[in-house]
């Protein structure tokens, strides 16, 4: 226990390094790292969200890859493509970005519908399927992806089905007076210096750790509560899918390794409601367009869990 | 040990105890006892559980229900025995079904119902022991059970540590003081109770209104004590002592082989409300000697008191009296406890009684035929005697000088036993030497009656009081002067009673004797009594403090402030029920529920939406000593609640100490 809470520790403070004055993100980064999931990091150009994935994949050891989306890309750019070889008389694989331990997929709102669904099946299923064949992807796989709010120019939102598909979506919001005072004294490193802190193999193995998080029945029955609660409320018009409460129940497992224990705690559901189902529910549309009854997911949500009893 | 183990082994000593119970109070014998020992033992092997399955159990239950039936209609000898064999049978199937520790202090409890059964029938001093030693045993079972069942379900390996024991031994002690304090407060409604069950030991033939020549000598050695006999005054003077006898039965009629007493005029004597009743009238305005007696159920319906009674005080309803001075109660079912007032002068100096009418004066006189030589001795050691009493005296010194005093009473059939035993055998036991001397004494002329009764037993300065056994019964002769009226001559040579008894003995019969004096015998009119002197004891001081005006006044406010404080705390103890939050609290640990009823006393409760963590905050913004102490409890409930983990004993104990400390503003001491 006290072994898997230094190696998070390292893995914690190492990309606090990076991004100065967000604790609670940077705990949000690794829980979905150790929760097997992908995370999307939505927030206005420039508070640091590629910094954020950058500092995360450099910190764990094994491979990186950057795709920066742009609205000409093409499914194969990501995946990869198979050449003719002439002097082998075959067809060859030619692995595209996609294969790496953590791949961070930049603006991924700014490339078509078509190229940002070739994604899907791999976050999902961790492997690609191209020309009949099936071949994985290396473990740990982990897709970080940042999109700015779609109202801005030039920009394709993600469909509720590939929103789905990431274990936790965060807003990192702007910093304090005093940490963004540190970021222009040069006191944050650049993501690109730090040296991983943790192997692959041990990534894993916190992973696997986490896994074995005890989940008490009053937990687990919380979490179905605070689900059902979205399906029924009239405030959402589209609640969370089962794949939405098994991503809750990870992360608040995570989220209680991290916190040192190997048991759940309805706080850790908690915490973890809102970025974990906040961007898989779709607001009931009130009093029309953007008028003044309409609520976001996550104030949805944050009603939601104000409503639902807490198991004792 | 793991508690889960100690509460299996104080539940099976429980169970034990009951037995125990049942064997002290001789509801089962010494093989039913060990019997159920063993299916008791079988209980505990898991290889015997493992054999009765569900089935095996249901047909057990329902074979044990027509076994009852049976049992009840046709073999026990009372209902209260079928009951018993009932709930033992019960208390073994619960065991060897133990699924959950509730099964366990199910059985634990149900022992209870057994002690209480045997308590119905026994009075007995050992009974204390089992009581005491199931209200120990019982208070460690609630404990351990409570132990258990908080902490997690999955594993019951809970550690038990040393300072347990001091918890436990200190509510074992004060649950002990709370039900004594009880006893002696409630009233009494045994008495009121049918009893089921009449147990009378059969004793012997040696008190009944016929006596065969020898029965007494049966029971000489039998050291079961039959009756102690409590001197408020204390021991009494040597002189006093050296004629201290306790009189039971007087016998009138000799057939030649037994003694018995002619049915003459009877008297039946109501008590008065008080339970006195006087049975003779005094003689002289000497001093009384004040004996109270508890008669063990001896098979007899007479009272055994200090010759010269003159006053009995009993709970019965009637006091019979014949004109032999015997004393006789309808009802001798169990032990019966009475005072009595004796006159010691024995009538001298008082009013002279009068002479025997001659019809009754030949009653004293009847002689079945009998060999000549028998008249002859009587005649030739009295022929220098000047009067009764002389000759009295001379006869009796000449039977315990003369013969040998010997429980070896082989009796010739076709022989005279009295003949045999002065001329033949020339020894025998006090009947003989009683029967020869009324006889020898009838055939010179001069009236006798044979007295049974008990020698005066062994004095236990502990308790001021004679413990006398079955060994002590004897008999003697009263022979009736002219003049001076019936006098008691002993003729026996036999020593007193051997005290061979040590102090530790002494002293354990004398809280045997408290035991029935306070305890079993403790009634409505002692409770009266007891009350009474406290009040009393109540207007002294208050007349005290009539005496002193200003002290009137101080104690005046001294109360009411005391009623105000009262009032106040049942408040505060009241209070957080209503203000309970409505949130189930199912499985919550114990120590935390109290935490939650102590913070709601000062007006933090948790809302629903609320977790334990936020409450905690919550609390340390509005008090930093309380969140501190809540901080602590919080990480154990969590543990606990959601972690699965089992705390130590001492970890529960210290976490409670912890949750009432809440109550309390100041600094924490953690």
């Amino acid at each position: 226990m006290r072994q898997r809470r230094e190696l998070t520790a390292r893995l914690e403070d190492n990309i606090a390094r990076c991004v100065v004055g967000k604790p609670e993100i940077v705990r949000l980064v690794v829980v979905a790292l150790l929760a097997r999931g992908h995370l999307l990091i939505e927030d206005v150009p420039g508070v640091g969200k590629t910094t954020l994935a950058s500092a995360l994949a450099h910190s764990i050891g094994g491979e990186f890859q950057r795709i920066q989306f742009t609205s000409d890309m093409l499914p194969s750019d990501i995946l990869g493509v198979s050449i003719w070889q002439a002097d082998r008389g075959a067809f060859t694989f030619q692995p595209g970005p996609l294969f790496a331990n953590v791949v961070l997929a930049d603006e991924i709102n700014r490339t078509t519908p078509k190229t940002q669904s070739s994604l899907l099946e791999a976050m999902n299923e961790f492997q690609v399927s191209l020309d009949h064949t099936t071949r994985p992807l290396p473990r740990p796989f982990m897709v970080l992806a940042t999109q700015n709010p779609h109202e801005y120019e030039g920009t394709y939102p993600l469909p509720e089905s590939q929103l789905d598909r990431f274990m936790l979506r965060i807003r990192i919001g702007y910093p304090g007076a005093a940490d963004e005072k540190t970021i222009l004294l040069g006191g944050a490193a650049a993501p690109e210096t730090v040296k991983p802190v943790l192997t692959p193999g041990e990534v894993i193995g916190l992973q696997e750790a986490t896994d074995e998080i005890r989940a008490d029945e009053s937990v687990l029955d919380y979490i179905l509560a605070i689900v059902t609660a979205t399906r029924t409320s009239s405030l959402l018009g589209l609640g969370v899918s089962p794949r939405g409460s098994r991503a809750l129940l990870q992360a608040a497992r995570a989220w209680a390794l991290l916190d040192g224990r190997d048991y759940l705690v309805p706080d850790d559901v908690k915490r973890l409601a809102v970025p974990a189902l906040a961007h898989r529910v779709m607001p009931a549309v009130a009093g029309g367009d953007g008028g003044a009854g309409a609520l976001d997911g996550e104030t949805a949500i944050r009603a939601i869990l104000e409503d639902v009893p807490v198991p004792r | 040990m793991t508690a889960a183990l100690a509460l299996a082994l104080a539940t099976y000593l429980l169970v034990a105890d009951g037995i125990v119970a049942l064997l002290v109070a001789g509801l089962v014998g010494p093989l039913g006892a060990l019997l159920l020992g063993v299916g008791l033992a079988l209980t505990w092997s898991a290889r015997v559980r493992a054999l009765v399955g569900p089935r095996a159990v249901r047909a057990l239950l329902l074979g044990v229900a027509a076994l009852a039936l049976v049992d009840l209609f046709y073999f026990a000898t009372a209902l209260l025995d079928g009951f018993l064999h009932l709930l033992i049978a019960l208390i073994l199937l619960r065991l060897l079904t133990v699924r959950a520790p509730r099964d366990l202090r199910d059985a634990g409890l149900m022992s209870f119902f057994v002690l209480v059964a045997s308590s119905a029938v026994d009075v007995s001093f050992g009974f204390l022991f089992v009581f005491v030693a199931y209200l120990l045993g019982a208070t460690w079972m609630l404990l351990l059970h409570h132990l258990v069942s908080d902490s997690a379900p999955e594993r019951g390996s809970l550690r038990l540590r040393g300072e347990l024991a001091w918890v436990v031994t200190g509510a074992s002690a004060g649950a002990l003081v709370i039900t004594a304090a009880l006893f002696f407060v409630i009233p009494r409604v045994g008495e009121a109770t049918l009893a089921f069950r009449h147990q009378m030991r059969r004793m012997t033939t040696g008190f009944s209104e016929r006596v065969e020549l020898g029965a007494i000598g049966e029971i000489e050695t039998d050291l079961t004590v039959a009756m102690r006999v409590h001197l408020p005054d204390g021991e009494p003077p040597p002189a006093v002592l050296e004629r201290l006898r306790w009189r039971g039965l007087a016998l009138d009629v000799y057939n030649g082989a037994a003694w018995g007493a002619s049915r003459g005029r009877r008297m039946t004597l109501r008590p008065s409300l008080a339970g006195e009743v006087d049975v003779a009238v005094r003689r002289a305005p000497g001093p009384l000697l004040r004996q109270e007696i508890v008669l063990e159920p001896i098979g007899t319906d007479a009272l055994f008191v200090a010759p010269g009674a003159v006053r009995v005080t009993i709970r019965q309803s009637a006091v019979i009296t014949d004109d032999l001075g015997s004393l006789l109660i309808p009802t001798p079912s169990s032990r019966v406890q009475y005072a009595v007032d004796s006159e010691l002068a024995g009538g001298l100096g008082g009013r002279p009684p009068e002479d025997l009418d001659p019809s009754v004066r030949s009653r004293y006189l009847q002689l079945p035929p009998l060999p000549a030589r028998v008249g002859a001795l009587a005649r030739q050691i009295t022929r220098d005697s000047r009067d009764a009493y002389a000759a009295a005296t001379d006869l009796t010194a000449y039977l315990s000088t003369n013969l040998r005093y010997s429980l070896n009473l082989d009796h010739t059939p076709g022989f005279d036993p009295i003949d045999e035993f002065l001329f033949a055998r020339r020894s025998g036991n006090c009947e003989y030497f009683a029967s020869a001397l009324a006889i020898m004494l009838r055939s010179i002329g001069i009236p006798s009656r044979v007295v049974t009764g008990f020698q005066r037993g062994e004095w236990n300065p502990y308790g001021n009081f004679f413990a006398v056994r079955m060994a002590d019964a004897h008999a003697w002769v009263e022979v009736h002067v002219a003049g001076t009226g019936w006098v008691t001559f002993d003729p026996s040579p036999r020593a007193g009673a051997a005290s061979s008894s040590n102090n530790l003995a002494l002293y354990l019969d004398s809280l045997r004797m408290q035991w029935y004096r306070y305890v079993v015998s403790w009634s409505q009119q002692d409770q009266v009594e007891a009350v009474a002197r406290v009040r009393s004891a109540t207007w002294a001081t208050a007349r005290w403090s009539d005496a002193a005006a200003p002290g009137r006044e101080l104690a005046r406010v001294a109360l009411a402030v005391a009623a105000l404080v009262a009032l106040w705390l049942v408040w505060r103890l009241w209070r957080p029920r209503s203000a309970r939050a409505a949130g189930s609290v199912a499985r919550l640990p114990d120590f935390y529920r109290r935490a939650l009823r102590v913070l709601a006393r000062r007006g933090l409760v948790p809302r629903a939406t609320e977790t334990a963590r936020e409450f905690a905050a919550r609390v340390a913004a509005a008090s930093a000593d309380a969140g501190a102490l809540l901080a602590t409890l919080t990480d154990a409930y969590e543990r606990v609640r959601f972690g699965a983990a089992t705390l130590t004993a001492a970890d529960v104990v210290d976490l409670a100490v912890l949750a009432t400390r809440l109550a309390t503003p100041g600094p924490a001491r953690v």
